[in-house]
């Protein structure tokens, strides 16, 4: 499972480097996310090479923004595909997460 | 359109590069293959020229959703509604074949059962005639009903494996492929303003993979198509129980989610055979409405013109969970307020009944669609709490309509009926013929038709006479061509002309000729498949027929019991074995 972080300014911006997250690496992925949680950190989750995703992944991504947001941080996600897009649009997640097209919108706004 | 040369040029092609053989090597099989992908060209070039139109005049569509399309043979119908049958047949013999044969080994579509797969066909084939943007949706489904042998005067059952030798007709589109989710359940959480938001979680995910058939019209000006899904798996297999050495459970979600579209009509006599059904009736539907609403997008960026560029007819019930899912859609992820979204759906929904017969009327329990499809059942119960609000104000204190006309069903289990859904959801009920559609009204949903009279209304079906008369009646449809011209291919009418020559002995005899030709080619063909002389037919048709009820169905079957009672007399007399023929 790959999970790449930079530090931006005070933005921590992590990309998965995965084309898919579901039952055989979700696991993995909390706990990678979970190895960058700080209190108060504001982190952008880059997914734009995330094409496929199933119920238990978007069940690790909504833990790991909880698990942000009870640290007293903000998440933003980018770069969602189409098709993951519908997804989120389908279960309303994306009413949950604040989505941004580009890494670059993600960042502007948790620096405001 | 091609001429002889193109055709026989394109025929060779694909011969060589599509099958990887030369011509005179082929299988009868590959023979079929070969000659019908070279039609398929023309097919393809008028769908892309057709879509072009329908782009260009940003044209209103119209999506028939229905459970089974019965297709029939399409060589032969392609080759007469392209206006190539002429030609194709020269290329053929120049090539040393005979068209007819080559014809043969084509397989009926399994994709349809009976009356109902039949007239959507028709209706598929007519709107292309009449250059109108309509598109069939369904599920492209492995095996059909059944192959049916006789075997010592009874019926014998096995798969319909219509794609033993694969189809040239179906156009795979993996590229637009549509996750469906289905099982999981509701989370009632809170959006990141605050607001209600019925979270549909540890769903399982279906992916439907469209094929297109296309559709000619006749004369070969349109070619529309008809959109069929395939059930795949989001993994063909669990790599890490395969690699424990249990293979069977590492395949188990793959052989699952496939089985939605492995046959058409599973039995549903058992709990798991009626949750695959209600499982099939919702891909379909789910599939074709994102579908369709991708394709509106292409163009609008908001759905204030969707009920006037999109109509959904809902071929029965199979497909009215069409309402529930473009609520769905538009009220969670479009963010459309209900009454907004409510409005659309009903204006695009129409629903046609094919059946008075109380159990053909579907219904599901409450249980199973809540374990299905969590978030449908939600909004099904918000339609009818709303819908229940509109019957205590139409007719206040009376408590029988409120229990005859819910879409809940209060029992145990309660039950969602499907006819009630798709009335309250669409703008248009119609029957399938005038005596059914007063029954409709006046047996069936009394109360809905009290309701909402505007919205009931009769469309008689029908067949095309292209399939029906010119290419399954060659020596009766030569006879009226030769006699009346050829008028009558796209304007029924024309046949009143026949009316002059009632007297006419000449005409008489050529018309009673025609009909012999037939029959004895009926009686040649049943002594061929089920070894019975001519002496020992008993030709009979029968349909379903209720007491209470006269469907133009159980009409043909009272016309035809007369019939049926002379042969019968006549078979037991001459003490031969009994063969009926229902139709």
């Amino acid at each position: 499972m790959e999970l790449h972080s930079e530090t931006i300014g005070a933005i921590l911006v992590a990309t998965y480097g995965e084309p898919s997250l579901d039952a055989s690496n979700n696991r993995e992925f909390v706990e990678g996310f979970s190895a960058l949680l700080t209190p108060g950190a504001r982190i952008v989750l880059d997914m734009s090479h995330l094409r496929f995703v199933d119920s238990s992944g978007l069940g690790s991504m909504m833990l790991c923004m909880r698990r942000l947001k009870g640290a007293g941080g903000d998440l933003k996600l980018c770069g969602l595909s189409g098709s993951v897009m519908a997804l989120f649009e389908l279960v309303r997640m994306n009413r949950v997460f604040d989505i941004y097209p580009t890494r670059e919108e993600a960042i502007r706004v948790l620096e405001t | 359109m091609y001429s002889e040369e193109e055709l026989r040029r394109a025929i060779e092609r694909h011969a060589r590069y599509s099958l990887g053989s030369a011509w005179r090597t082929l299988s009868p099989e590959d023979t079929f293959m070969a000659v019908s992908l070279a039609v398929r060209d023309g097919l393809i070039d008028g769908l892309l020229e057709t879509e072009r139109r329908y782009e260009t005049t940003d044209a209103k569509r119209l999506y028939y959703l229905s459970m089974e399309f019965l297709m029939g043979l399409a060589l032969r119908n392609n080759l007469s509604n392209l206006g190539l049958y002429q030609s194709c047949r020269e290329a053929v013999q120049r090539l040393g074949g005979d068209l007819d044969a080559i014809m043969e080994p084509e397989r009926d579509p399994g994709l349809g059962n009976g009356g109902l797969g039949w007239l959507v066909a028709c209706f598929l084939d007519s709107l292309a005639t009449l250059d109108m943007p309509g598109y069939g949706y369904g599920i492209h489904y492995e095996y059909g009903l059944f192959q049916q042998h006789i075997d010592r005067g009874y019926q014998r059952e096995t798969p319909d494996d219509w794609l033993e030798y694969g189809t040239p007709w179906l156009i795979a589109r993996p590229s637009e492929e549509v996750l469906i989710p289905v099982y999981g359940r509701i989370d009632h959480e809170q959006d990141r303003h605050g607001q209600y938001n019925p979270m549909w979680v540890d769903w399982d995910v279906i992916i439907g993979v469209p094929s297109d058939m296309p559709i000619a019209g006749y004369g070969g000006r349109t070619v529309n198509f008809l959109r069929l899904y395939a059930a795949r798996a989001a993994h063909e297999f669990d790599i890490e129980i395969f690699n424990t050495g249990d293979y069977a459970r590492a395949v188990e979600q793959k052989v699952a989610t496939e089985r939605i579209s492995k046959v058409l009509y599973p039995s549903d006599a058992t709990p798991a055979g009626q949750e695959l059904r209600l499982i099939q009736g919702y891909f379909f539907v789910a599939c074709a409405i994102r579908d369709i609403v991708k394709r509106y997008e292409r163009t609008h960026t908001s759905f204030d013109l969707f009920p006037d560029k999109v109509a959904i007819q809902l071929n029965d019930t199979h497909p009215a969970l069409a309402v529930a899912e473009l609520m769905r859609f538009l009220v969670d992820e479009r963010g459309i307020g209900w009454e907004t979204a409510w409005d659309t759906t009903r204006r695009v929904m129409g629903y046609t009944n094919h059946t008075l017969l109380p159990e053909a009327l579907e219904k599901w329990p409450v249980p199973l669609l809540e374990r299905v499809l969590p978030r449908h059942l939600q909004i099904i119960y918000e339609i009818d709490q709303r819908f229940l609000g509109q019957i205590c104000v139409h007719w206040p204190g009376d408590e029988d309509r409120l229990k005859r006309m819910p879409i809940i069903e209060k029992g145990t289990p309660d039950q969602v009926r499907m006819a009630h859904l798709a009335i309250a959801g669409s703008h248009s009920v119609n029957g399938v013929a005038e005596l059914h559609t007063e029954l409709i009204k006046h047996y069936l949903v009394p109360d809905f038709f009290e309701l909402w009279p505007e919205r009931f209304n009769n469309k008689t079906n029908g067949v095309t006479p292209r399939r029906w008369l010119l290419q399954a009646n060659p020596p009766l449809s030569t006879l009226i061509s030769r006699t009346l011209g050829d008028n009558w291919l796209t304007d029924l009418d024309a046949l009143a002309a026949f009316e002059t020559l009632a007297e006419d002995s000449g005409f008489r005899h050529a018309f009673e000729t025609a009909k012999q030709v037939n029959k004895t080619h009926l009686a040649d063909l049943v002594r061929e498949t089920v070894h019975v002389g001519r002496s020992r037919c008993v030709f009979r048709h029968a349909g379903q027929t209720h007491p209470r009820i006269q469907t133009p169905t159980a009409q043909r079957h009272a016309h035809c019991v007369p019939v049926s009672e002379t042969c019968r007399r006549r078979r037991y007399t001459a003490g031969s074995t009994r063969f009926r023929f229902f139709g």
